[in-house]
């Protein structure tokens, strides 16, 4: 996936645009020659005004175009903020265009470190981090395309090593930022769920390990060190990644950097980037703060049972430090029913049904360790703390655990067995 | 076309006819030229006698069969800056990755693997699998060679690089031959796959599951009209929305061998060694 972000504020920031202007290219103002041009283009819905209004006051890409000042492409070339209707980033070959969704900004958010959660990386490193990272992923496809570089191994990590490689070349701060935010992402969002195989992307831990041999292998090695000293990277793969980097780097300096003006490069890495100014970071705590934990769930039965009774146990909106055992909800035979807004990462359900004249449950078997076991009202409904020490009247049943997808504020249920 | 996935199919060729119950020798039709007698004179080729004694039968047979001597005729056109060895050898593991300025190696313990796994599987594909299989061993270790000294830039996992070129040189071959090694090696991944969790990811070698679908999603991509059975059905084996990509991923990889590995490639030999018929049915050397 490609995700947009946040972006953070740069020490370079340049005047302020009319947030409402129609959507109208600009150029960076240090380079007349560059042919690299963005935009943000107002969004439809009305739910997206916030980000779009947060995504300027960050101006990313008034900087990343003048971080890519130095590169001589071919033809004019563009970024844009956009809705898209889907939570992604992409380059748009047919446009010669680099599109970052809305939509990816707010799943991004959703799955930063919440405020007051325990975590090794702070919400503007993965914000801020993940979101340049990303642009550089889509850039590395970019260049992929209008160089046409041969690419021998699968794009989709040729363009995280590009990601990697380019963030490497900034001073520490950056760099650290842009990977860390990057393995964050690869790891807790893209590396949630089953690894879908077919995919041509590598699964978010395969593109955790491959961003963190690169930075291994390189030059500097010890602006990771927190992650390297608790053996992040197992030893067999370390061994291999000066290699790696070698490999990335020889890549790089064939296919890419005689593209790149050695002038102009060597003044972009003498400037600060991303550095946040009070402002943006008042914003981004802002954003940490803003609510994120709910979803809404629904249940539907497409499957050949009828007469759907569903339990569930979540935590409420209104009362979201206890865990609350709720039923029974009636799931119409093949149709849904809206069950609610809930807090929190995971769910935990039940069901029983009719198939023909037998009687279908669908619970935890015992050897499930991640189950619970709750006390329900087999035929009544009940609202009731979670304990398995039932009263009279009352039945334990397992209830199966489900995780939410951190990204997704809308669950639906299915069954269709 | 790369001369040496001709070489790795003719040498399976002979190595699966060395399983065989019954391999008789014949001529070529009439009207069909046999392979050019000139080798590769910068491919060296051995074979080393094996420590282990349970992999004497697959030396004796690879020796006998002269497969190496065969995979230098079909390097001939290959003008490489340096020479290349390559050996079977005892390994100690199913294989030894390739390193810069050391030879390819193809480990017994990898032969022997193969063939144990296709014992167990289907005897209809047993053959298929032995030989697909061994293809696109040779076949990605001479890709890591080359890489290296032909300086080719890659980009993307080393590993999945080779298995693109691979995978691209083994739809060269006509439908017949695209059909079996792509089955055959394809079948021999999904036969090994394990379960990969948690710290494995980060292992430098892809999942078999996953190199399944990138040896399919290239023939797929080269050959959609062969490999159309891939995405029928109501649950295709190569999932829509990659094989939606397939097309442009071989494309891309045969972009990347035109620009960086034909230049080293002799033109006019390579018409000859194409124009040969080199897998005729009961071909034996």
């Amino acid at each position: 996936m490609r995700s947009i972000a946040r972006v953070a504020t740069l020490t370079l920031a340049l005047g302020w645009t009319a947030l409402w202007c129609q959507p109208s290219f600009a150029q960076p103002p240090s380079d007349q020659a560059s042919k690299t041009q963005f935009s943000y283009i107002p969004p439809k819905s009305l739910k997206y005004l916030p980000v779009f209004n947060r995504v300027q006051q960050f101006k990313l890409l008034e900087q990343l175009s003048e971080f890519l000042s130095p590169l001589r492409l071919p033809h004019k070339f563009s970024m844009v903020t956009i809705e898209c209707g889907f939570v992604n980033a992409q380059y748009q070959p047919s446009k010669w265009r680099i599109e970052l969704c809305y939509e990816y900004v707010e799943a991004l958010e959703r799955v930063a470190p919440k405020l007051g959660q325990p975590s090794e990386f702070s919400f503007e490193e993965v914000v801020v981090g993940g979101l340049v990272g990303v642009l550089l992923h889509e850039l590395g496809h970019a260049v992929i395309d209008m160089l046409t570089i041969p690419v021998f191994g699968r794009e989709e990590d040729a363009a995280d090593e590009i990601s990697t490689f380019l963030a490497l070349q900034f001073n520490p701060e950056v760099a650290r930022t842009i990977v860390r935010g990057n393995a964050y992402v690869y790891k807790v969002w893209y590396g949630f769920g089953a690894p879908a195989f077919f995919d041509e992307h590598g699964t978010g831990l395969q593109r955790y390990y491959n961003s963190l041999c690169i930075a291994h292998g390189g030059e500097r090695p010890d602006l990771f060190k927190e992650l390297f000293d608790k053996g992040e990277l197992p030893k067999e793969r370390a061994a291999g990644c000066q290699r790696e980097y070698q490999q990335v780097r020889s890549a790089f300096e064939k296919t890419i950097l005689p593209f790149i003006d050695r002038e102009q490069m060597k003044r972009v890495q003498g400037k600060e980037w991303l550095k946040l100014t009070p402002q943006q970071v008042a914003l981004l705590k802002e954003q940490q703060q803003a609510p994120r934990e709910t979803f809404t769930f629904a249940v539907c039965n497409q499957s050949p049972v009828t007469r759907m009774s569903f339990a569930l146990m979540v935590r409420l909106v209104e009362d979201p430090q206890r865990w609350q055992a709720l039923g029974w909800y009636s799931i119409p035979d093949n149709g849904c029913e809206l069950i609610g807004t809930f807090h929190g990462d995971r769910i935990f359900w039940y069901a029983e049904a009719t198939r023909g004249k037998d009687r279908v449950v669908w619970s935890a078997p015992d050897t499930d360790q991640t189950a619970s076991k709750q006390c329900i009202h087999p035929s009544n409904a009940f609202q009731l703390p979670a304990s398995n020490r039932c009263q009279s009247g009352q039945v334990v049943v397992n209830f199966r655990r489900w995780e939410v997808d951190p990204t997704l504020s809308n669950l639906t249920l299915n069954f269709t067995k | 076309m790369s001369v040496s996935v001709k070489s790795a199919v003719v040498l399976a060729s002979i190595y699966l006819a060395a399983h065989a119950t019954a391999a008789i020798a014949q001529p070529p039709p009439a009207g069909q030229s046999s392979p050019p007698a000139a080798q590769s004179s910068q491919i060296e080729v051995a074979y080393v006698q094996p420590g282990n004694r349970n992999f004497q039968p697959i030396y004796d047979r690879v020796k006998n069969r002269k497969v190496l001597e065969e995979l230098q005729q079909f390097l001939a056109p290959l003008r490489l800056p340096r020479k290349l060895t390559v050996k079977i050898d005892q390994c100690g593991a199913l294989s030894r990755p390739y390193r810069p300025q050391e030879p390819v190696t193809i480990c017994y313990e990898l032969i022997d693997q193969i063939e144990k796994v296709a014992a167990k599987g289907d005897p209809k594909m047993r053959q298929t699998m032995i030989a697909g299989a061994f293809i696109q061993v040779v076949v990605y270790q001479v890709a890591h060679a080359m890489f290296d000294i032909l300086q080719v830039p890659v980009w993307g996992r080393a590993g999945d690089a080779a298995d693109r070129l691979a995978a691209l040189v083994m739809l060269q071959f006509g439908e017949d031959l695209a059909l079996r090694t792509i089955r055959g090696s394809t079948a021999f991944f999904l036969a090994s796959k394990k379960t990969w969790t948690g710290s494995a990811f980060a292992d430098a070698d892809s999942p078999e599951e996953q190199r399944y679908y990138n040896y399919l999603c290239i023939a797929f991509g080269g050959a959609p009209i062969s490999f159309d059975f891939l995405v029928s059905g109501n649950e295709p084996v190569l999932p829509l929305p990659r094989a939606r990509r397939c097309y442009w991923e071989y494309q891309q990889v045969r972009m990347a061998f035109n620009l960086r590995i034909m230049p080293f490639v002799d033109p006019d030999l390579l018409v000859k060694i194409r124009s040969a018929d080199w897998l005729l049915p009961g071909d034996v050397r």
